[in-house]
C-alpha cells in the first residue's frame, strides 16, 4: 500500500490511540490473578483458563508446591490415607492450561493501581483479582494460644506439616493419656469437620491406645450433623469421648502450652495431645486488598464479586455469601460461577444464573459415612439455601458403606476439577 | 408408549453393549436403566434437543463429584452416556422413582431443557 495524505492521517491516529491505550496489541490479553490455590483458587483458575481458551491471561498465586488438602486429612489421621494420597502438584495447571503458577506469598493488594506485591518482590498486573486465601485465626481467641504455641498445641486445621504433626503426637501418646480438643466457635472451615476429627482420632486410639480419653471442650451449643456423630461414638468408641459444652465451661477455654494443660470453669487439668482450634477469619490478603467487613469478605451472590471492589472476586471460606458452610465443596461450586461471571465481564462469554450446590462427607468409623448437603442459589442479598439433606441416624450399614464409598469418589472427582 | 420406549433402550443398550463393552460407562448405564421397571419418560421431553454450552455449563456442578475423566470409583461414570439413557436416569431422580438424596436435590431444580443439555454435553465426552 502507498501511504497518501488520507491513510497516513488513519495510520497516524491508530498510533496515537495505541500509545494512549495499553489494551491493544496481542501481547495484552486481559491479566485475572487467582491468590491462593486450593478448592476455590485452584478451580477457578482451571475454568477460565480451561474455558477461555487462552483469551484471558491467568496466575495462580501459591505458595506451597505440594498441597494438602484439608478435607480427607482427618481420614489420614485415622488411618485410612495415606498422607502422600491427600497431596497434589500444580503440575497439570501449568502445562495442560497454561496459568502461570507461581509459587510466592501475595503481601499486599492495591487496589487502585490493580497490582498485588508478593513476598519475593515481584509485582503482577491484573484486570480482575480473585482472593481464596482460606482462614487465618483470630488473635487471642484461645487465651495462651498463638502461632508460637503450635508446634506443642496444633491447630492441624491447615493440613500439612500441621496434620503430620498431631499424627506423630497422638501416635505417641502415653497409654491412657487424653487427647484434648478445644473446638472452634461458628463460623469457621467445615462445619463437621472438628467431629471427623474426633471419629478418626477414636478409630486410631482403639486401637493403638485403647485406655485413652478424649475430651472435647466445646464453645457451641450444637454443632453440624451433632446426632450422627453422637450415635456413631456411642456405637463405636463408647465410654471414651467426653464434651464440656458452653454451660458447663466449654466456652473460654484457657490453655497453658508450657505445662499441657487446659483451664475450663477456672480448674486446671493437665492433658497429654491439645489440638487448639482457634477461631478463624478471612485469610489475611483479604483484609489487605481492603474487601473484608469484620472478619470476612462480604460478596455478591450473582457473581462473588467483592460488596467493596467489583474488580475483586472473593471465594471460599473467606467470604461472607450467606448461607453456604465453609467447605472445599462449596469453594469449589462459588469459583465456578465466579469463572462464568469473570469471564463474561472480561471476553463477553456467555452467561448463565449462578448455581450453587454443597455435600460435606464425615466418616465415623470403618465404612460408617455419613453426609449433609444442600443446593442454593443467589438472591441479591446472598446465596440462599433452596433445599438439603442429611444422613438419618440408625441407617443401614449398607447405605453408610455406599456413602463412605461415595465420599472417595467425590474425593478423586473434586482433586481432578481443581488440579486437572 | 413405555413399551416402546423400553424397547428402543433395550436396542440402543444392546448395540452399545455389543459395539463398546470396553466402556464401562455402557454397561453401567445399562444396568441402571433396568432397574426402575414402570418409569417412563415422555417423547415430549425425549425430543427436546439440548443446548451443549449450556449443557458445559451445568456440568460443572457434576463434575465436583462425577469424574470428569469417567473414573467410576464410588460414584458412577457420567461420560458418554447414550442421550435417552442420561435423561432417562436424570428424570428418574428428578420425580422421585429413583431414590438418592444428592441426585435427588440436584435433579429437582433442573429443568427438562436443562436435563436435555447436560445428556448432549455429556454423551460428547468420551474418554
Amino acid at each position: 500500500m502507498k501511504l497518501n495524505r488520507r491513510n497516513f492521517i488513519s495510520a497516524s491516529a491508530g498510533i496515537a490511540a495505541t500509545m494512549s491505550s495499553p489494551i491493544v496489541f496481542g501481547a495484552s490479553r486481559p491479566k485475572v490473578v487467582v491468590i491462593g490455590g486450593g478448592a476455590g483458587g485452584a478451580t477457578a483458575a482451571r475454568y477460565i483458563a480451561k474455558d477461555s481458551k487462552g483469551a484471558i491471561d491467568v496466575t495462580l498465586v501459591e505458595p506451597t508446591r505440594s498441597y494438602y488438602t484439608c478435607f480427607f486429612s482427618n481420614l489420614y489421621l485415622g488411618g485410612f490415607r495415606d498422607f502422600d494420597s491427600i497431596g497434589h502438584s500444580y503440575g497439570k495447571l501449568a502445562s495442560d492450561f497454561g496459568i502461570n503458577v507461581v509459587h510466592d506469598w501475595a503481601v499486599d493488594v492495591d487496589s487502585s493501581g490493580k497490582t498485588v506485591s508478593l513476598a519475593g518482590g515481584g509485582t503482577l498486573n491484573y484486570d480482575k483479582l480473585i482472593l481464596s486465601p482460606g482462614i487465618d485465626f483470630v488473635d487471642n481467641s484461645v487465651p495462651g494460644w498463638d502461632l508460637s504455641s503450635q508446634n506443642k498445641m496444633p491447630h492441624s486445621y491447615k493440613a500439612g506439616s500441621q496434620t503430620q504433626l498431631l499424627n506423630a503426637q497422638i501416635e505417641n501418646m502415653r497409654q491412657g493419656g487424653t487427647y484434648c480438643m478445644v473446638a472452634p466457635p461458628n463460623p469457621y472451615r467445615c462445619p463437621p469437620g472438628p467431629y471427623e476429627r474426633v471419629s478418626m482420632v477414636a478409630h486410631k486410639l482403639k486401637k493403638i491406645n485403647p485406655s485413652a480419653k478424649i475430651l472435647i471442650l466445646e464453645p457451641k451449643p450444637k454443632f453440624s450433623k451433632q446426632g450422627l456423630f453422637e450415635e456413631g461414638w456411642n456405637k463405636h468408641y463408647s465410654g471414651m469421648i467426653e464434651m464440656i459444652g458452653p454451660e458447663m465451661g466449654g466456652k473460654g477455654v484457657e490453655v497453658r502450652p508450657a505445662s499441657m494443660e487446659v483451664i475450663v470453669d477456672g480448674e486446671a487439668e493437665k492433658v497429654d495431645v491439645c489440638n487448639v482450634i482457634p477461631a478463624m477469619k478471612a485469610g489475611k490478603i483479604a483484609e489487605l486488598a481492603g474487601v473484608t467487613d469484620g472478619n470476612w469478605a462480604p460478596t455478591i451472590a450473582h457473581t462473588m464479586q467483592s460488596r467493596k471492589n467489583s474488580d475483586i472476586h472473593i471465594l471460599g471460606d473467606a467470604a461472607a455469601q450467606g448461607d453456604m458452610p465453609k467447605s472445599g465443596f462449596s469453594a469449589n461450586s462459588q469459583a465456578k460461577v465466579c469463572a462464568m461471571a469473570v469471564r463474561g465481564e472480561l471476553t463477553d462469554s456467555k452467561v448463565f444464573p449462578a448455581k450453587f450446590s454443597n455435600t460435606c462427607w464425615s466418616l465415623v468409623d470403618t465404612n460408617d459415612g455419613i453426609k449433609v448437603g444442600a443446593s442454593y442459589e443467589a438472591t441479591d442479598e446472598k446465596i440462599a439455601k433452596v433445599s438439603g439433606f442429611v444422613s438419618k441416624t440408625g441407617e443401614d450399614a449398607s447405605v453408610r458403606k455406599a456413602t463412605y464409598e461415595e465420599s472417595l469418589g467425590w474425593y478423586a472427582g473434586i482433586t481432578s476439577d481443581m488440579f486437572g | 408408549m413405555y413399551n416402546l420406549i423400553m424397547k428402543s433402550l433395550i436396542l440402543v443398550l444392546s448395540i452399545s453393549i455389543l459395539c463398546l463393552n470396553l466402556f464401562d460407562s455402557y454397561v453401567l448405564a445399562s444396568e441402571q436403566v433396568n432397574e426402575e421397571d414402570g418409569f417412563e419418560v415422555s417423547d415430549e421431553i425425549l425430543a427436546i434437543v439440548g443446548d451443549i454450552d449450556y449443557g458445559e455449563y451445568l456440568s460443572s456442578e457434576c463434575t465436583t463429584c462425577h469424574h470428569a475423566q469417567g473414573l467410576d470409583e464410588g460414584i458412577p461414570s457420567i461420560t458418554g452416556w447414550p442421550i435417552e439413557s442420561f435423561v432417562w436416569a436424570l428424570h428418574s431422580y428428578k420425580s422421585g422413582a429413583r431414590n438418592h438424596p444428592i441426585m435427588e436435590m440436584i435433579t429437582q431444580r433442573l429443568s427438562n431443557e436443562e436435563i436435555a443439555s447436560l445428556a448432549i454435553f455429556f454423551e460428547s465426552i468420551n474418554n
